[in-house]
C-alpha cells in the first residue's frame, strides 16, 4: 500500500523522510493529523490529565472524600469570603471537600464510560457479525429486536431496568451497555453485508478456513474504524447517562462518589452553595466535550472517503 | 421516582400560573410541602389533613396555641367519680355550614360512625377512650361512658371533629371525603386534587367571622418552589423550608419573615436493645454522650433548636432533667467498661472478636434534615470506634420495615406528640407497633399502668417525672431534638407558628396593606 495516495501533500512527503519505516510514516502522519486540530488537542490534553488525577486520586486529594464533620458545613472555595485553601473548591452539606470529591468521582466516571462501552461493542459486534454475515432468518430476529430496542427511549429504559435490579456499580455499567448495543451492531451488519461477497472473503473460504477466522481475523477488521468512532461518542454519552441515573438516585449506591451524584446532591442548596453543584457540572462539561472533540476529530481522520483503509 | 418528576413538572406549571393570578390583591395563600388525601375527619391521618380540617370543623375539646386544653363546642364538662362516666355540656346556638343546628345528636352521631364497622373510618379515638355509648340527656348534654377510666380522654377529644348526622348519613362516603361540612371558622369553596383547597370565612362562626375572609391552600413539593413564590408575593405563609437553604434568602427581603417554632415530634435514634451490645446500657448511654448535637444544631440549623431533655414534651417534662452532654472520652470509657475494645487497632471497638459494625436506616424526606443528621451522627459514633453504616430508605419502605421489625439496629425515626405525658411515655409502651426498642422496664411498665388509672394532676406528675428519668437512665433512645418547624411568611402575616404543626388560621393576623 502507498502511503502518499492517502495523504494531502502538505501533509507528509515520503522523500523528506526517506529513514521511515511504513508504521513511523502512520504514526507521523496521525501526530501531524492531531497537532492540526488544536480542538481535539485540547480535548486530549484534559482527557489525560482527568484520567492521571482520578487514577491516583488516593495519593493526591487534599482530603479524604467520605469525611463527614458537621463543623465544615458548606464551607465556599478559596476565593470566596470565608473559604480556605484545604478546601480548595469547598465543602458540601456534609462538610466534605469537593476537590477530593470531585478527583473520585472521576474514576467512576471513566470506569462506567469506559466498561459499558465494552459491553455494548462486544454485544453489538458479535450480534452484528453473525447477523450481517449469516442473513435470513437469523438477520431477521436480530435486526428486529435491535429495532424495537431503538424504538424504546433509552433513558426510559435505563431507568427501568436500573429500578428493578436496585443501584450499584456493576449494575449501571451492565445496564448502559446492553442498552447501547444498538449503534455498533448496526454499523457492523451493514459493513459486513458490504464486505462478504468480496473476493478476499470468498479466498479465505475457499482456503477452507474455519468460520470464526474468516469472522474474526477477515472481516471484522474491516469494519473497525467506524466502531472506534461510535465508541469514543458512546463513552460521553454513557458518562452523561450515568451522571443522570445518579442524578435521580437510580445510579450507584449514595456511599460511592460520582459527579451526577454530586449534582443531585447539591441542586437543593443551588441558591446558597453554588458551588456544590457548579464544579461536578463543570467536569460532566467537560469531559464530555472533550471527548466530543477527539470523536470529531478522529471520524475526519478515519473517514474512508479520505483516508486510509486501516 | 418517576411520579416525582411528573409532580415536579405539574407544580412548575401550578406556580407560573400562579404568578399571574397573584398580581391583584389576592386570596390568602398557604404552601404545604404534601398533598391532603381526603377531608372527612374519620379518614384523616396525616398532619396536613388535620390542619386543613381543624380550620373547617370543631371539636368539643380543643387543643390551644400554648398546647392546653379548652373549652370548644363543649362549654364545661366533669368526670363522675367513677371515671368512666364524662358529662359535657355543649354550646347552644351553635350551626353547620349546611344550617343544621348542633346539639346532642350530633355528638352520638360522630362517636357512632367512628365504629362504623361497614364504613370502616381510619380515625382511632373511640377506641382509644375505650368508648362504650353516648348518652343523651337533653338536646345539649351529653354523657360518654368508657369501658375503664381513661384519665387522657379530654386529649382524644380534640382530633373528634363533630360532622352535621343528616348529611353525613346521607351522603355517599365517595363524596364526603371531597366536600366536608362542619361547623367551623371556614367553609370549603372547593377541592381541586393535587391541585389546590379552596375555603372561604364562615360568617356565622360562633366565635364570630375570622378576618381572613379567602384562603389557598397549595401543595408545592420543592422548597426551593415554594421559597421562589414567597419572594415573588404569591405565598403568604409557606411550610417546611430548611433554616441553611432559606433563612438568608428570606431575611434579605424586604418584610419578609422567617420563623421558627418548637415542634413537639421527638426525633430520635431508636436502639434495638435486642440486638447484641445494644442491650448493654453502657453502651446505650456510650453513644447518647458520643454525639455532640449542639454543633449539629449551630451548622445545620443556624442555632434553632436544642437537644431533647425528656421524651415528654413541655409543659409536662420534668424541669430537673439536664440533656446528655457531648463527652467523647465519656462515650470511650463506658463503652470499655462494657468490654469493648479495639485489640487489632483498625479504629473500631470489638466484641467478642467481631467489630462493633451496626447499621442505622433513615428515611430519606420524611424528617428534617434526617439524611443529613444521620451521616453526622454516624461519623460521631465512628470517632468513638463505633462503626455505623447509614442507610437512607423511602418513607414506604421504611414504614414496611418498621410494620415488620425488620428495621436496623438504629432506627432514625420521630414521634409526634398530643402534648400529654401520658401518651408521650407511652411511645415507649414494649407492645405499640412502631416501637421497636424492645426495651422492658418493670419500673416503667408499672408506672405507666397507674398513670393511666390516675387522675390527679400532682400525682399523675410525680409518677411521670419518675419515668421520664427512667428513661433517661436507660436510654432505649440516642435522644436528638424536638424538630422545629420553619416557615416563611409574606410581609402582611402575623403569626406565632403552634408547635403541634398545625396552621389555625383564626390565630393570624393581618397587617392592612396600603392602598
Amino acid at each position: 500500500m502507498s502511503v502518499e495516495r492517502n495523504m494531502p501533500e502538505s501533509a507528509l512527503n515520503t522523500d523528506d523522510y526517506p529513514m521511515m519505516s511504513d508504521l513511523e510514516l502512520r504514526w507521523e502522519k496521525f501526530r501531524r493529523s492531531m497537532m492540526r486540530a488544536k480542538p481535539a488537542m485540547l480535548g486530549g490534553v484534559f482527557l489525560i490529565l482527568l484520567v492521571v488525577v482520578s487514577l491516583s486520586a488516593p495519593l493526591i486529594a487534599p482530603q479524604d472524600p467520605g469525611m463527614v464533620d458537621v463543623n465544615l458545613r458548606l464551607k465556599p472555595p478559596v476565593w470566596v469570603e470565608g473559604g480556605s485553601a484545604s478546601y480548595f473548591l469547598g465543602t458540601d452539606a456534609l462538610g466534605r471537600d469537593v476537590l477530593s470529591r470531585l478527583m473520585y468521582g472521576g474514576r467512576v466516571s471513566i470506569m462506567v464510560g469506559l466498561s459499558s462501552v465494552v459491553i455494548s461493542g462486544v454485544i453489538g459486534i458479535v450480534l452484528g457479525l453473525v447477523s450481517g454475515f449469516f442473513g435470513g432468518k437469523i438477520d431477521d430476529l436480530i435486526s428486529g429486536f435491535s429495532e424495537i430496542q431503538l424504538a424504546f427511549p433509552f433513558i426510559l429504559l435505563a431507568i427501568t431496568i436500573m429500578a428493578v435490579v436496585g443501584p450499584g456499580l456493576l449494575n449501571i455499567i451492565v445496564v448502559l451497555g446492553i442498552s447501547r448495543w444498538v449503534a455498533y451492531g448496526r454499523v457492523v451488519r451493514g459493513q459486513v453485508i458490504s464486505i462478504r461477497e468480496r473476493e478476499f472473503v470468498e479466498a479465505t473460504h475457499a482456503l477452507g478456513y474455519p468460520l470464526y477466522r474468516i469472522l474474526f481475523m477477515q472481516i471484522l477488521p474491516n469494519t473497525l474504524s467506524p466502531l472506534i468512532v461510535i465508541a469514543t461518542f458512546a463513552v460521553a454519552g454513557n458518562i452523561i447517562s450515568e451522571s443522570s441515573l445518579s442524578f435521580l438516585g437510580l445510579g450507584v449506591p449514595p456511599s460511592v462518589v460520582t459527579w451526577g451524584g454530586m449534582l443531585s446532591e447539591g441542586r437543593e442548596y443551588l441558591r446558597g452553595a453554588w458551588w456544590m453543584a457548579t464544579f461536578p457540572g463543570l467536569a460532566i462539561m467537560a469531559t464530555v466535550l472533550s471527548i466530543n472533540l477527539i470523536g470529531d476529530w478522529l471520524r475526519d481522520y478515519m473517514d474512508p472517503r479520505l483516508g486510509d483503509d486501516m | 421516582m418517576k411520579r416525582a418528576l411528573l409532580c415536579g413538572c405539574c407544580l412548575l406549571f401550578v406556580a407560573l400560573a400562579a404568578c399571574g393570578r397573584e398580581a391583584k390583591q389576592g386570596p390568602f395563600t398557604v404552601l404545604l410541602s404534601v398533598e391532603a388525601n381526603t377531608l372527612d375527619p374519620h379518614f384523616a391521618t396525616a398532619t396536613i389533613e388535620w390542619s386543613i380540617l381543624m380550620n373547617m370543623f370543631d371539636p368539643l375539646i380543643e387543643r390551644r396555641g400554648d398546647m392546653t386544653l379548652g373549652p370548644a363546642l363543649a362549654e364545661r364538662w366533669e368526670v363522675d367519680e367513677t371515671k368512666k362516666v364524662w358529662t359535657f355540656h355543649l354550646r347552644k346556638g351553635v350551626k353547620f355550614h349546611n344550617g343544621e343546628p348542633f346539639d346532642a345528636e350530633s355528638v352520638r352521631y360522630t362517636f357512632e360512625r367512628m365504629r362504623d364497622r361497614k364504613l370502616k373510618p381510619r380515625i382511632t379515638v373511640y377506641r382509644r377512650i375505650f368508648l362504650d355509648r353516648i348518652e343523651k340527656v337533653d338536646s345539649h348534654t351529653v354523657k360518654i361512658h368508657t369501658k375503664r377510666p381513661v384519665a387522657t380522654l379530654p386529649v382524644w377529644m380534640v382530633n373528634a371533629f363533630m360532622l352535621p348526622p343528616k348529611y353525613y348519613s346521607s351522603t355517599p362516603p365517595k363524596e364526603l371525603l371531597k366536600k366536608p361540612v362542619g361547623t367551623g371558622p371556614y367553609k370549603l369553596v372547593k377541592w381541586v386534587k393535587d391541585d389546590h383547597v379552596e375555603m372561604k370565612a364562615n360568617e356565622g362562626w360562633w366565635r364570630g367571622e375570622p378576618a381572613i375572609r379567602k384562603v389557598i391552600w397549595r401543595p408545592v413539593a420543592e422548597a426551593s418552589a415554594r421559597i421562589g413564590e414567597l419572594e415573588t408575593g404569591g405565598a403568604d405563609v409557606i411550610m417546611n423550608i430548611s433554616p441553611d437553604q432559606s433563612k438568608s434568602i428570606i431575611k434579605s427581603k424586604e418584610g419578609l419573615q422567617f420563623k421558627g417554632a418548637r415542634g413537639g415530634r421527638r426525633i430520635y435514634l431508636g436502639v434495638r436493645t435486642d440486638h447484641g451490645v445494644l442491650g448493654d446500657v453502657r453502651v446505650r448511654r456510650a453513644l447518647n454522650h458520643a454525639i455532640d448535637f449542639e454543633a449539629i444544631v449551630k451548622n445545620v440549623f443556624l442555632g434553632h433548636g436544642s437537644r431533647m431533655r425528656s421524651i415528654v414534651n413541655a409543659p409536662n417534662a420534668d424541669p430537673g432533667m439536664k440533656a446528655y452532654a457531648y463527652d467523647p472520652g465519656r462515650a470511650k470509657t463506658l463503652l470499655a467498661e462494657a468490654g469493648l475494645k479495639d485489640t487489632n487497632g483498625d479504629g473500631v471497638l470489638e466484641a467478642g472478636g467481631k467489630p462493633f459494625e451496626v447499621k442505622l436506616e433513615v428515611p430519606a424526606s420524611r424528617y428534617l434534615k434526617g439524611k443529613e443528621m444521620a451521616e453526622f451522627l454516624a461519623a460521631y459514633f465512628r470517632a468513638v470506634g463505633v462503626h455505623v453504616e447509614v442507610i437512607p430508605l423511602e418513607w414506604s419502605v421504611f414504614l414496611a420495615r418498621r410494620r415488620k421489625k425488620t428495621l436496623a439496629p438504629l432506627y432514625f425515626h420521630g414521634f409526634s406528640s398530643a402534648f400529654n405525658e401520658e401518651l408521650d411515655l407511652g411511645v415507649l409502651r414494649p407492645n405499640l407497633f412502631a416501637n421497636l426498642t424492645a426495651w422492658r422496664n418493670r419500673g416503667f411498665i408499672e408506672n405507666y399502668r397507674r398513670l393511666g388509672q390516675t387522675f390527679d394532676p400532682a400525682e399523675r406528675r410525680r409518677i411521670s417525672y419518675r419515668m421520664q428519668r427512667i428513661v433517661r437512665e436507660e436510654s432505649p433512645w440516642v435522644f436528638l431534638w424536638n424538630q422545629y418547624d420553619f416557615f416563611g411568611l409574606s410581609a402582611r402575616t402575623q403569626w406565632t407558628p403552634r408547635p403541634d404543626e398545625r396552621i389555625y388560621l383564626p390565630a393570624i393576623r393581618l397587617k392592612e396593606a396600603k392602598e
